[in-house]
């Protein structure tokens, strides 16, 4: 009877036993690996397969030693090996991860001696008797071969922290390959003032501290975690702890060359790409010989080579943008140089930015030519290597997306944003002036982006947060090219008083 | 059997309450900050809950034992019929009365916290002689808290300054992100703003709790009394992204927060530039 009574609350209770089994994460391929199907599946299994043994998936990550990347390694010395897939080992460093000391070394690779990775993969830890357990079905030879004292190296942990932690933070926007197609990306893409989320196949950053042509460091990314890039949709992970966040620096990192090496295969098989109407190539298989058979071995290994070399020298100091000179001080002459420099032919700022620096100018109205058609994309407008329409930042904003650091704005007009068609001025440029455009910029939000004929800045008839009583006729609020100053008077600024000049004089 | 089983069912619940009730201090389940509010005006809020909890508890267990007593007695008496007070004149002015006069001693005594916390404003105070420091302007954006701080040493005198202040950036202007100083013992105030959408600032160890509105600027108020760091979080669901939005609130001496003031203002001031011969200054690339 009872039991009769209670059996609709015990039936409602039993869902709570299940959790939600069966969605593994999954590495998406680029589209072009499934056009190359249609012409030539050897090579797109190739290209599959080869991603699949040195990347792995989501969940069963492979750590690459031809790649720089800092899988997390602790070295320690076999003590005994009870049976085949269980060792006990002492470890030189404890488990970095207190909270989670088991878990930590689940799916790490386990390396005997010196030889090769990949053996082995330890199945679960336990910290308390400093017993390995290996997982059978990733374990090919077994562990009873291990003598007592063999040196043992467990390589993969940070690695691992760095998925769970991208999946757990970065992953809706980012997405599981890093193409940044996550499940939320969408609502990004519909928001017209905001970028993209990052693409991280193609290595390019948009922020960086090192030079044209080099890739982003691990300082960049992590400082771009942690301040977040403001007034986009990226936000800051300031409180996130350092352990967490230098994982998942590496794990972005991991999925940019997955990408690039991806990519440059791609590259080189381009050949046995279809048409656009599909029609094979002609001498395929040839080419098949040549390129995905023969020749696929060593085109692997020179596109691990060559993204291992962009991302080591990323982090070399020398390639660095680094002022020889300390900030010239902000004074309201070395402002008008600035100024000057800003709407002259050589640099001409104003062109994307505008006369006073609202993100306008003319160069948007234009249509822009593809770098990969040569031909003009449909619509104006600039565009960055992703093809996405981007805007000039507006300066007058107070919004630095990169860093308000002199050092950052330095940064940007010395080697430009990434993938953008904001270029570098350092080669062209003197730095002593860059210093003067960096001073005229960082002063635009504060006391104006226009000087009067004494020399006085002053902001431009569109003001974000006062309205101009005077301010009466028929202004095109989207144009600010003039010059004349006639139905445009001056605003004196309200901020700068003599002792404040004076403090921005002494800078550190 | 059956009557057994619900019996114990029902008993089961006061036990459990009961239980829960003796060991939630143990187990600190009650309110944020070990139960201690950081701020005063927390604690007389904390008092007003208390209040609240003792009268509803007398209610509860006054109302569950007078039908305990009814239903007991009832069902040992078999000869008398039930008498129905339907329709009582004087039973429901009884209890309206009663609860009624109950809800108005809570309204008129919370009236002086109500007041204390959200109707009074910069523009009152001009005539207090009391130092106010104004700390910081917070823009809740989708999914963080932008910070600016006037300029480290800048005093306020007059509501017009601040409403200058407010309305644009302004030289030595101080910016940060997720991690908010306050100073200890001070009356402070930050202005709350919107980037975006609705969001709420919630700072549950200060007791405050205040919804930022797009398009205006709202005054917050408070005196943190313990040193500390206490979460800040978002309390307004305000996009797919809300769980991000955690920040502190670090509460520091003056001295200290002007010293760490100064310390933000270098950092951002840094231009990279390291003179030959000097070891490479580490401070400028620590990112904060």
């Amino acid at each position: 009877m009872i039991s009769r009574r209670l059996i609709l609350p015990l039936l409602a209770l039993l869902p709570l036993g299940f959790g939600c089994a069966g969605n593994r994460a999954e590495f998406v391929n680029d589209e072009r690996v499934a056009q190359l199907d249609t012409t030539s599946p050897v090579a797109a299994d190739n290209v599959r397969n080869s991603l699949l043994e040195h990347f792995g998936t989501p969940n069963d990550l492979v750590a690459w030693g031809a790649l720089p990347i800092n899988y997390g390694e602790i070295t320690g010395t076999v003590l005994s090996a009870p049976d085949a897939h269980t060792l006990r080992i002492s470890l030189d460093t404890d488990p970095t991860d207190p909270t989670d000391p088991t878990e930590q070394f689940s799916q790490v690779a386990v390396v005997l001696g010196d030889e090769t990775p990949a053996h082995r993969t330890a199945a679960h830890y336990d910290a308390a008797t400093h017993t390995l357990t290996l997982d059978p079905l990733h374990s090919a030879a077994p562990a009873a071969a291990a003598a007592p004292g063999t040196p043992i190296r467990l390589i993969g942990h940070k690695l691992q922290a760095g998925r769970k932690a991208f999946m757990r933070h970065c992953m809706h926007c980012h997405g599981v390959t890093g193409d940044g197609n996550g499940p939320t990306a969408r609502y990004i893409s519909n928001h017209r003032l905001n970028p993209q989320p990052r693409d991280f196949r193609r290595g390019l950053f948009k922020f960086t501290s090192t030079k044209d042509g080099y890739n982003v460091s691990r300082e960049d990314l992590r400082r771009t975690v942690r301040q977040g890039l403001a007034g986009t949709y990226m936000p800051s992970f300031l409180l996130m702890k350092s352990e967490e966040l230098d994982a998942i620096i590496e794990y972005v990192r991991f999925l940019a060359m997955r990408g690039e090496v991806e990519r440059r295969l791609l590259a080189h098989l381009k050949d046995l790409l279809p048409d656009d109407d599909g029609t094979p190539p002609v001498d395929l298989k040839t080419l098949e010989k040549e390129l995905a058979v023969d020749g696929f071995a060593e085109a692997l290994a020179d596109a691990a080579a060559l993204v291992a070399e962009d991302w080591t020298n990323a982090e070399d100091p020398q390639n660095g943008v680094v002022p020889t000179m300390a900030r010239l001080p902000d004074t309201p002459q070395s402002r008008l140089k600035g100024r000057n420099l800003f709407i002259s032919t050589k640099v001409n700022c104003a062109k994307c930015h505008g006369e006073g620096g609202r993100g306008n100018g003319g160069f948007l109205d234009e249509k822009h030519k593809n770098p990969e058609t040569q031909q003009d994309y449909d619509t104006p407008g600039l565009r960055d290597d992703w093809h996405n329409i981007i805007r000039p930042r507006n300066l007058t904003s107070g919004v630095y997306r990169g860093g308000r650091r002199p050092l950052d704005v330095f940064r940007r007009v010395s080697v430009g944003i990434k993938a953008t068609p904001m270029v570098g001025f350092a080669t062209n440029v003197l730095e002593e002036d860059r210093w003067h455009i960096v001073n005229y910029v960082l002063s635009i939000p504060v006391d104006g982006a226009f000087f009067d004929e004494h020399g006085q800045q002053y902001h431009g008839r569109v003001r974000l947060f006062e309205t101009h009583k005077h301010d009466s006729h028929d202004h095109d609020h989207d144009h600010d090219h003039d010059h004349d100053h006639d139905h445009d008077k001056p605003t004196p600024s309200t901020t700068t008083t003599p002792s404040e000049s004076q403090d921005k004089k002494s800078q550190p | 059997m059956s009557r057994i089983f619900w019996c114990l069912f029902f008993t089961a619940w006061p036990i459990v309450a009961i239980v829960v009730c003796a060991i939630t201090p143990a187990m600190e389940w009650g309110f944020p900050g070990n139960r201690e509010a950081a701020t005063p005006l927390g604690q007389r809020i904390d008092d007003l809950f208390y209040l609240i909890l003792g009268i509803v508890t007398v209610a509860f267990i006054g109302t569950m034992g007078a039908l305990s007593y009814v239903l007991f007695k009832a069902s040992k008496n078999k000869d008398e019929k039930g008498w129905f007070s339907h329709g009582s004149h004087n039973l429901e002015v009884i209890w309206t009365v009663v609860p009624s006069g109950v809800l108005l001693f809570i309204a008129l005594y919370q009236l002086d916290v109500w007041a204390i916390y959200r109707v009074r404003d910069y523009e009152n105070r001009d005539a207090d002689p009391r130092p106010l420091h104004l700390v910081a302007e917070v823009t809740a954006r989708q999914f963080e808290w932008r910070i600016r701080y006037p300029a480290p040493g800048t005093r306020f005198t007059t509501y017009e300054q601040v409403k200058d202040w407010l309305a644009k950036p302004h030289a030595g202007d101080i910016y940060a992100v997720n991690r908010l100083l306050v100073p200890l013992n001070r009356e402070t105030l930050i202005y709350l703003k919107s980037g975006d959408v609705q969001h709420s600032f919630f700072v549950p160890d200060l007791r405050v709790k205040q919804d930022a509105m797009p398009g205006q600027s709202i005054d917050i108020w408070f005196t943190v009394n313990r040193a500390g760091t206490f979460d800040l979080t978002c309390a307004e669901l305000c996009g797919w992204g809300h769980y991000k939005m955690r920040g502190e609130v670090e509460a520091l001496e003056v001295e200290e927060l002007e010293s760490r003031l100064k310390e933000l203002k270098q950092l951002q001031d840094y231009d990279g530039f390291t003179p030959p011969g000097t070891a490479a200054a580490a401070s400028g690339e620590v990112t904060r």
